[in-house]
């Protein structure tokens, strides 16, 4: 069944979903090793007509962590 | 001849417009007494420090930034690899997404308006404004694209640009900008590129779509499916962020590195003259003084 993924959501986002799932898998003794630079957090919205939308904010699953 | 030596230095004219409002003077300004030197000279000191620190903590950046752009762009290496193969063309018009690569923080000299310039250059055609969508990476072209087409902006991305941008970051910011591509038949990247340490220049790069993959001279030479076109590319996509994001951030660090430079050589120069103007006003003040002793002691005897 390759792609089942592929209706639902974008390559970027499953590969992202893959990689985060990965890195909450390790063991704590190898997380701690990793850089810490995949913590991701920003915060986008969307314009309509010049006017902007509600601002939404993305936090990787290894920020909330590390919260 | 102080007052001449007063009227030459222009930088001291703030002190004395300083009421706040714009009169019409009948007599000339007044000198600048020795505290309000005293007190300029300690601000103007206190800026060559603010912009030398800024100065050092970029220069480390960029050498690290520079290291992480290397890595980066081996990632756009590995797509280009199968679109030189493929012969694969971009797009050149029809419907078109625009996305403009930077940051939040200024102080970095001329990097967010020279990208602003070049979009703005490229929309001057109302033909094209009404078919472009602008995707904005960045708080300060944000609010300058917003001046100009406020009603081309689709989608803006903020907190971000402050440190090299990490892969992860790259598939979060392009599966965002994904989730409406399919309605756009052309995709081009604005970002800062790095020529050297001392310069940079503003590209556009045409991406490829899924359209233009799909009709690509040399396909057949692959044993695909025609399913594997959509993946591929937002991976290309993705790689190509990546690699611009890096680059950008590359750019800001050497172009910030830069501006402080000159900002605290041009507040090493402001020093030195308010220095040399404040010991002549010292000396002169103490000068008179001694005068005023003198005749006092010459009218007692």
């Amino acid at each position: 069944m390759a792609f089942a993924w592929k209706k639902n959501f974008s390559y970027s986002k499953y590969a992202s979903v893959c990689s985060q799932t990965v890195r909450q898998a390790l063991k704590p003794e190898i997380r701690s090793d990793l850089k810490g630079s995949n913590n991701v957090e920003f915060v986008y919205a969307k314009w309509k007509n010049g006017n902007q939308e509600p601002a939404q904010t993305y936090r990787s699953a290894d920020a909330e962590q590390q919260k | 001849m102080l007052r001449l030596a007063v009227k030459e230095s222009n930088a001291l004219r703030p002190i004395v417009n300083s009421v706040g409002f714009r009169g019409f003077h009948a007599s000339a300004p007044r000198e600048a007494t020795l505290k309000e030197l005293e007190i300029r000279l300690k601000s103007i000191r206190n800026i060559e420090k603010i912009t030398k620190t800024i100065k050092t903590v970029a220069q480390t950046k960029l050498n690290r930034a520079q290291r992480s752009m290397d890595l980066a762009k081996k990632y756009q290496t590995v797509s280009n690899e199968f679109f030189d193969e493929a012969g694969t063309q971009a797009p050149k018009d029809g419907k078109t997404l625009l996305i403009a690569c930077s940051s939040d923080k200024g102080l970095c000299g001329g990097i967010h308006s020279s990208i602003s310039r070049l979009i703005r250059k490229e929309l001057v055609d109302p033909n094209v404004e009404q078919n472009t969508s602008i995707c904005v990476l960045g708080e300060k072209v944000r609010s300058q694209l917003h001046r100009y087409y406020p009603g081309s902006l689709y989608l803006t991305f903020a907190h971000i640009g402050g440190a090299s941008p990490s892969y992860e970051e790259a598939l979060q910011v392009s599966s965002n900008i994904l989730e409406n591509a399919n309605e756009f038949d052309r995709i081009v990247i604005v970002y800062n590129r790095f020529a050297s340490a001392v310069s940079f220049e503003t590209v556009m790069k045409n991406l490829y779509t899924r359209q233009s993959i799909a009709e690509s001279p040399n396909l057949f030479a692959y044993e695909a499916s025609s399913e594997v076109h959509q993946p591929l590319m937002e991976y290309a996509f993705t790689n190509a962020i990546f690699a611009a994001m890096a680059e950008a951030h590359c750019s800001e660090m050497s172009s910030r590195r830069n501006a402080m430079e000159n900002a605290s050589k041009s507040a090493g120069e402001m020093i030195n003259k308010f220095s040399t103007i404040y010991n002549r006003q010292r000396q002169a003040s103490i000068t008179n003084e001694l005068i005023d002793i003198v005749t006092g002691a010459n009218a007692l005897g």
